[in-house]
């Protein structure tokens, strides 16, 4: 069961979230282009939904939301973002801690 | 990178390739070289504000997801590591909420009104009567999503950096790393009342605990002369680093007097840390005095960090003296404050919102239905800075026993009061006069350890 640790030592729980991926940018420009891609999906999703943005983001980092998202991340990553963005999606969840 | 959901909060928190780790004073650097070596871990930055929490990411980019496992693998070396955990990007719950007149302000002076009951309130009048509003030295830290410096009913109450060439002249902002300087609100988004896409909730929050009072203007905050300075952790949606936070707190402890929190986070041993950096550094080691709501959630448990053992941990009552339903219970509820409550028929609270035409709460600078424990935290933030104006001397934990030893006990059949504490209204609703009072005789009977017992 996936855990940390307060300052005390107990173990904090935790659960995998299946319809939350993290993203990653690699790039010089990560961060603007994390921001580009919020902007992006959410105004996709705006126009086609009331529904609450799906993707957040800070620095490089992008949390996106999409119904089961964690059991086929490449491609929910590959589909949510702009093309110019996502033409190297590569997961890097084979050895994520949440499995041990 | 994985994604998970803390499992007592419900709040995400999403991994990144840090790591925050604290190793023990004796530890050697022999031993701490060899043990970061053994995991592929190297160092690359430490806390701003506490020098000894360091920033570790794995020297591989293919162990960059694994932090969860490497941070474990940390802990287990307890000779050596204080604590050591991923630096998560944090999902935070702002507490849901919802004139100009001081006579609609009914949590300061509770005269009947909206159908209240008289009297159930923070009695603010009596405490002004002995200290005014506060003294200006005293500063509160409303850290929260940005604060409309230019309001014209906060403006004149906003601190301003005694140091001449500093650049945080107001405040910090620890999500925008281009513009850190500006605590202002920045996003907006319609709807424009939406807590958690707008940068609309801080402001409401200062108002509460010290909008500028006497001045014919607006209504007033409960401390309406301390000063009130603007530390924001929060942009939107965006998500929120844990060591952001941290750090966010002990830079506000290294300028604040008390500290005003009305959001809530997944437990971090870095803001645990912060949390306990803010109670033995702030006010020259005194400590400073860190409100904390309780949440929103109707649980039977309260939330973090206002479970944390140096918090003044914030419940809600309502404007009839009873229990608010959305506000948690429990062991670590230290005391409640007025607020409004999931009954539309109670009041909400009249405050101060963002002065930008059609931006937040209201389509005016004033809102009148400010609620949840995200108000009744800066409620007791003001209480709290009105007892130092009284007597500067407390210490934080003496500030928290001059609060507990003095709230009201408010519904004592439907509270269940034992030795003193109901798991609803922690030690009772906050009572600002007899605070103040107690404050100024400064006879404080310590026997409040218990205030936390979780």
């Amino acid at each position: 069961m996936p855990h940390y640790y307060a300052t005390s030592a107990t173990p904090i729980q935790l659960d995998e979230a299946p319809d939350d991926i993290g993203v990653r940018f690699e790039h010089e420009n990560a961060s603007k282009m994390a921001g580009r891609a919020v902007r992006e999906i959410t105004t996709r999703t705006a126009r086609t939904s009331a529904a609450a943005s799906p993707a957040s983001h800070f620095g490089r980092f992008m949390l996106l939301h999409e119904s089961g998202a964690s059991t086929a991340p490449v491609a929910t990553v590959v589909n949510a973002l702009p093309k110019a963005l996502a033409s190297r999606a590569r997961c890097r969840c084979s050895s994520s801690a949440s499995r041990n | 990178m994985p994604v998970f959901v803390e499992r007592q909060s419900q709040l995400k928190l999403m991994l990144t390739d840090q790591i925050l780790v604290t190793f023990k004073p004796g530890a050697s650097s022999a031993r701490r070289r060899k043990l970061l070596d053994g995991l592929g871990l190297q160092l690359v930055g430490h806390s701003e504000f506490d020098a000894r929490r360091q920033t570790l990411v794995p020297t591989s980019v293919r162990r960059s997801s694994r932090t969860l496992d490497l941070a474990n693998q940390l802990v287990a070396a307890d000779d050596v590591i204080a604590f050591a955990a991923p630096n998560f990007l944090a999902q935070i719950r702002k507490g849901s909420v919802n004139d100009p007149q001081f006579a609609a302000q009914w949590h300061l002076d509770n005269r009947g009104q909206g159908k209240g009951t008289p009297l159930q309130d923070a009695r603010a009048i009596g405490a002004w009567n002995l200290v005014g509003g506060g003294h200006r030295s005293i500063v509160i830290a409303i850290i929260d999503d940005g604060l409309d410096l230019e309001h014209p009913d906060l403006k004149d109450n906003i601190w301003k950096n005694p140091a001449a060439r500093a650049r945080d002249r107001h405040g910090r902002d620890f999500v925008d790393d281009s513009d850190r300087y500006n605590p202002r609100p920045k996003v907006f988004k319609a709807p424009f009342d939406d807590t958690d896409s707008n940068d609309i909730h801080g402001t409401p929050c200062a108002g509460v605990a010290a909008a500028v009072g006497n001045n014919g203007r607006g209504g007033a905050g409960m401390a309406w002369n301390c000063r009130l300075m603007a530390v924001k952790i929060m942009a939107g949606e965006a998500l929120a680093p844990h060591d952001r936070i941290a750090d966010a707190i002990r830079y506000a402890a290294s300028h604040a007097d008390v500290l005003s929190c009305s959001w809530g986070v997944a437990p971090s041993p870095d803001i645990e840390s912060a949390m306990t950096y803010a109670v033995t550094r702030g006010r020259g080691g005194r400590g400073s005095v860190v409100c904390v709501a309780t949440g929103n959630e109707h649980a039977s448990r309260i939330g973090f960090p206002s479970s944390d053992d140096h918090a003044v941990a914030v419940g809600a009552c309502n404007d009839r003296g009873r229990h608010s339903a959305y506000s948690n219970r429990g062991q670590g509820l230290t005391v409640v404050a007025p607020s409004d409550d999931d009954d539309s028929r109670r009041q909400g609270i009249t405050t101060t919102d963002v002065s930008l035409r059609g931006k937040g709460y209201s389509a005016g600078a004033y809102c009148s239905d400010f609620g949840g424990t995200s108000s009744a935290t800066p409620l007791v933030a003001g209480v709290a800075a009105l007892v130092l104006s009284a007597n500067r001397s407390l210490r934080w934990d003496e500030v928290r026993d001059v609060l507990t030893s003095t709230a009201d006990k408010i519904d004592p059949s439907g509270g269940n009061y034992r030795r003193g504490h109901s798991l609803k209204y922690g030690f009772g609703r906050v009572n600002a006069e007899a605070a103040v009072t107690k404050a100024k005789g400064h006879r404080v009977r310590r026997v409040r350890k218990a205030v936390k017992k979780r």
